[in-house]
């Protein structure tokens, strides 16, 4: 019992001890914490789409069958309708009828003279068989001078009335008094012209018009002198067509000039150097008109934005040596039927022209004088025909396979900032260093290098550099055929320490710059873009310091 | 002896962790002793406790940390947060436990074998159940340890519960069976409870791009609680206070108090069992269950759910607003889109209702071996657990224990609980007369920690030590009790009429008679086995020393 009492006053005393043993004083209100703040940023993913519109100016498109992004830049179409092919002009012809003298002619009696008349169509070199008539004026005046009254009758068997069961030739039937005159007007609408019954007649068998008319004179009991005469005028105005049929023979037309900008990273602020492997130019010809046709270009050249430096693009579609323009393309398809239309689709690239010389990184003006030539063997007859509707419209498009390999594409961008790291929490907030981390997956075959300079807001100076020509987003990995296989993930991180963190917190502006370029690029390694290719990017922010 | 000792090795192999009153288990005199152990009887006839200031008891238990290990200085002298030592000391799950009790009113007294008392008592039980990863986060962010893992939230749980306990308590003494038993049955009046049924909570942050992902399922109910919303959604509590006839009703408006005292239909049972039974001469046996129980909770409850909300940000889509812009910080927008974006997400999978529901008192058990020196030296060894939260939770704890006559007693222990290896009590009655003072405390190393003197003297700052020390604890009041044994000589046993009288023996010359916590006891000399055929006189081995009774004083 003893023992154990002193076994507890052992315990006792040293208990006591370190009861009384000096402690350390913790003042908690002077208490600084430190945290470590790990926050996500930016989860984004950036498709073909957002990386090219803003600095390709022209239309992104995918080939659907193999899913390849094109860029397509597309002029304003130029065309030619029927009425550059050919315009029908005012006809105006007229017969004078003088008969025999006689002294007295008396009442009741009348005499009938009859004549045919072939008139021909002024229709230049062309030579037409028939002409439908949407429009037309008809005018005809016939003139009696004599002092008996008349009754002429005219036929005109080329002008057939349309839409009826039977042949109905224009006929009228007019009495005109003497010493007077009648006019009648009749709209052609109504009427084809059958230019072709001058042939059975001796005539030429096109451009022809055939009258009849008979004269009735009816006996006033006065003379007819030697100066009485009866006159017709026949006046053809106003005359539009619905369809011609015949040969327009050749003739060749001008569509004008156009100029198609070709500004392809032209917003990039450093020196580019890209190749395009496979630029194609693309011309679309409809025509609906009834004749084959040539198309070509009376001139063909790119020149830079302010008009100089002129280079001409050759071309030739047969696989003789290039030339300059002029210059055929092949042979404009022409519609099976009336009312329909014909596509032809021409192409100029690497095989057969010189294009592939102007998809460079200085932006240029292609400028095209393109021409269209109807009927070109000149030594055949044509059958033709044309609708007052047809026409011959051209199209061209660049089409650019974003296939090829490129560097030095410099996206720059001075974009505010305002973030004032050292407020995030309280007052008291006081960070000491931050870490700015960038993942990326890229499925694209570019590497991304970013610079990352802070400005504050006098005068934009420049505050710090946080970023110089750092590899933040690496290519995926390409196939023989360019092609991604598999994309490449990234951890890339910009330290910031105190003083970077201070330069933060005084900036007001950023500037951020990509520099963009395709994997490989020293060796001419050429690279396709696909419409699944895609950056998924992942911003995110460590930072660390007092926050409370 | 060797018995205590071996039970002792086998209980120390037991962890320890939460804790009650460890002293007032070894302090007889003190009539709240009936609170912890039902089968101790106090060794006066009558106590009375007066309102409030026969006992209070307040506690403070984490498991986790103590502020000396959280806190550091640096060189420059400035408190520093010790994340990597505060992350070595907790465990996954760690708990805060905070305990208040005063008694209302405490009546007892003695009826032959049978002891008697009624007592109120207002008692708050407060627990917060904290990951060691929260406390990380809240230490360090998101970005170090926790990057790249989900820091696992589970089980982040609050727990508190304000009630009043009216009980009647019952013991008997069985001197023939040395065995004594006593129960308490209590009628208990809820007020305010908030209870944590389900949390499942994880933040997980990407290593590379920071994304966050939250899981997250919460189920609470509370009653009691003042409303608190989110938006336009009630998030927790079913107390409107705005609602000017709610808050009569519930006793908060000028004139109602009686309806939050009194009136609330909050009502419960519990029952408290334990037993004493004198193993042998020297060692007694004691044990006893507390808080069997439950409170029915109907008024102004409220229920909480989410259920399984997941939910991932990892960012905008665009990133220009990010750099901010003249009028708006990139600090401020970040900030709006995250809580928008949450707290969208938040609000869709959030539900809300008011059912009544049911809470379990947090039952505990109490266990000891009380070995008698001598007259006035007793040690025991106790052991104590409970259930936090389903987790069961233990302490162990080493007592000696000094009476001199019925005016003094004192008590040290050593315990361990809580995960903490550092809890020395001490525990002092002194009576005056019919006055008892008493003062205890599990763990007497907790005193001053937080320079409570110095803090209230000074307007600003506010300095602890940094002991590490996890548990505080006290214990006090002012007690009348009458009718206490008086003073007897030891020299001079008296004869106990219920003993029959001792075979003179010659061995009897070496009998001793010594005062003992539960009365005068005889220590008869060791047996003589070389002589045989002598028997020993059993009735001295069968007298009431062998009492279960915890009294001060034991007749013989």
């Amino acid at each position: 019992m003893n023992s154990l009492k002193y076994i507890i006053y052992i315990i006792a005393i040293f208990l006591l001890f370190i009861t009384c043993k000096k402690r350390e004083k913790l003042d908690l209100s002077t208490i600084q914490t430190y945290h470590h703040i790990a926050i996500p940023l930016v989860n984004s993913q950036i498709g073909i789409d957002e990386l090219l519109k803003r600095d390709t100016g022209g239309l992104v498109t995918t080939n659907p069958q193999t899913g390849e992004i094109l860029l397509a830049y597309e002029s304003s179409a130029m065309s030619i309708d029927a009425s550059k092919i050919i315009d029908i002009p005012n006809q105006s012809f007229n017969e004078s009828f003088s008969p025999p003298v006689v002294p007295i002619f008396q009442v009741g009696e009348d005499t009938t003279f009859s004549a045919q008349i072939i008139k021909p169509f002024s229709l230049g070199n062309k030579k037409l068989d028939t002409i439908s008539f949407s429009y037309g004026e008809l005018r005809v005046k016939i003139t009696n001078n004599l002092r008996h009254d008349v009754e002429v009758v005219i036929n005109i068997p080329s002008l057939v009335r349309k839409n009826t069961s039977s042949v109905f030739f224009y006929n009228q039937n007019t009495d005109v008094g003497q010493n007077s005159s009648k006019d009648t007007l009749v709209d052609l609408g109504n009427y084809n012209l059958d230019l072709t019954q001058g042939f059975p007649l001796g005539g030429l068998g096109y451009n022809e018009l055939i009258i009849d008319y008979s004269v009735k004179i009816i006996g006033s009991g006065a003379p007819i002198g030697p100066n009485d005469d009866l006159k017709i005028d026949f006046t053809l105005e106003n005359l539009e067509f619905a369809r011609i049929d015949g040969d327009l023979k050749y003739q060749k037309f001008s569509l004008g000039s156009s100029d198609l900008t070709l500004a392809i990273f032209n917003l990039s602020d450093g020196a580019f150097d890209f190749s395009l492997t496979n630029p194609k130019i693309e011309h679309t010809i409809v025509n609906s008109f009834g004749f084959p046709a040539n198309m070509g270009m009376d001139s063909m050249y790119y020149t830079d934005l302010s008009g100089g430096n002129l280079v001409n693009i050759d071309y030739n579609s047969s696989g003789a040596p290039l030339s300059s323009a002029p210059f055929n393309f092949p042979t404009i398809q022409q519609p099976t039927f009336a009312g329909d239309s014909a596509t032809t689709v021409i192409f100029m690239d690497t095989t057969n022209s010189s294009i592939s010389s102007l998809i460079n990184a200085t932006p240029k003006v292609i400028t095209s004088k393109p021409f269209v030539e109807i009927n070109p063997d000149t030594s055949i007859s044509n059958n033709n025909y044309i609708l007052s509707s047809s026409k011959i419209s051209v199209s061209t498009e660049i089409t650019l396979p974003l296939e090829g390999y490129a560097e030095g594409w410099i996206m720059q961008d001075t974009i505010p900032f305002n973030a004032k790291v050292d407020e995030l929490f309280s007052s008291e907030t006081s960070i000491d260093s931050a870490i700015i981390k960038f993942t990326t997956t890229n499925y694209f075959p570019l590497d991304v290098k970013l610079d990352l300079i802070l400005l504050d807001s006098i005068a934009l100076n420049p505050i710090d550099t946080i970023a110089s020509d750092d590899l933040i987003i690496e290519s995926g990995v390409i196939d023989a055929n360019g092609k991604i296989t598999s994309a490449q993930a990234v951890t890339f991180e910009i330290d910031c320490d105190g003083t970077c963190v201070d330069n933060l917190n005084n900036t007001r502006f950023i500037v951020l710059r990509l520099s963009i370029g395709t994997t490989g690029f020293n060796n001419q390694q050429s690279v396709k873009i696909y419409n699944d290719y895609k950056i998924e990017l992942d911003i995110a922010l460590l930072i660390s310091g007092r926050m409370f | 002896m060797r018995l205590l000792i071996f039970i002792s090795s086998f209980l120390l192999l037991i962890k320890a962790h939460s804790q009650q009153d460890f002293i007032l288990y070894h302090m007889p005199s003190i009539p709240q002793i009936t609170q912890v152990d039902p089968a101790s009887i106090p060794d006066s006839k009558f106590n009375i406790g007066l309102p409030i200031i026969s006992s209070i008891y307040g506690s403070a238990f984490n498991t986790g940390f103590s502020l000396g290990d959280i806190f550091y200085k640096n060189e420059n002298g400035i408190v520093m947060p010790d994340v990597e030592n505060a992350i070595s000391k907790m465990r996954s799950e760690n708990f805060l436990i905070l305990n208040a009790s005063t008694d209302l009113l405490f009546v007892g007294f003695k009826k032959g074998d049978d002891y008697y008392s009624f007592n109120i008592t207002e008692k708050i039980d407060f627990t917060f159940n904290y990951p060691q990863d929260l406390i990380t986060m809240l230490m360090e962010g998101n970005g170090n340890n926790l990057r790249g893992k989900r820091a696992s939230l589970d089980g982040l749980g609050l727990d508190f519960t304000h009630w009043r306990e009216y009980a009647i308590h019952w013991v008997h003494n069985d001197e023939e069976r040395h065995f004594s038993y006593g129960a308490r049955l209590k009628y208990l009046y809820g007020m305010e409870n908030f209870t944590t049924d389900v949390s499942v909570m994880g933040i997980e942050t990407n290593a590379n791009t920071h994304a966050l992902d939250f899981d997250v399922s919460l189920d609470f109910r509370s009653s009691g609680i003042p409303m608190v919303m989110l938006g336009s959604d009630t998030a927790i509590g079913g107390l409107n206070t705005d609602d000017t006839q709610e808050m009569e009703r519930a006793g908060f408006a000028e004139g109602s108090i009686r309806n939050y005292l009194f009136n609330r239909n909050n009502k419960g049972v519990g029952i408290d069992f334990g037993f004493n039974y004198q193993l042998s001469d020297k060692i007694l046996l004691e044990g006893s269950i507390l808080d069997l129980g439950f409170i029915n909770w109907n008024d102004y409850t409220a229920n909480s759910q989410l259920k399984q909300w997941n939910y991932s940000y990892s960012g905008i889509g665009n990133p220009i607003p990010v750099l901010g812009s003249e009028s708006t910080s990139s600090v401020s927008f970040l900030k709006d889109v995250l809580e928008d974006s949450t707290e969208g997400s938040l609000l869709n999978n959030y539900q809300y209702s008011n059912p009544s529901y049911s809470t379990a008192l947090r039952t505990k058990i109490y266990a000891s071996l009380e070995y008698t020196v001598d007259h006035n030296n007793f040690v025991s060894l106790s052991l104590y657990s409970s259930f936090v939260r389903g987790k069961w939770r233990r302490g162990l704890g080493l007592a000696y224990n000094y009476h001199l006559g019925y005016n003094f007693a004192a008590t040290a222990s050593y315990s361990i609980y809580n995960r903490s290896y550092s809890n020395v009590g001490l525990g002092v009655t002194v009576n005056f007369g019919p006055l008892e003072i008493y003062c205890l405390t599990d763990n007497i190393l907790s005193f001053g920690m937080l320079r409570q003197e110095s803090n209230s003297s000074t307007s600003s700052g506010f300095t602890v030590d940094d002991r590490k020390v996890k548990n505080g604890q006290i214990h006090f009041g002012i007690n009348l009790a009458f009718g206490r044994p008086k003073k007897e000589k030891i020299d001079e046993p008296k004869e106990d009429e219920n003993r029959a009288r001792a075979v003179p023996n010659e061995s009897s010359k070496a009998v001793k008679t010594t005062k003992t916590s539960t009365g005068i006891k005889t220590v008869l000399p060791k047996k003589d086995n070389s002589k045989k055929g002598d028997s020993k006189t059993k009735v001295q081995e069968t007298a009431p020393s062998r009492s279960t009774l915890r009294k001060v004083t034991r007749k013989l």
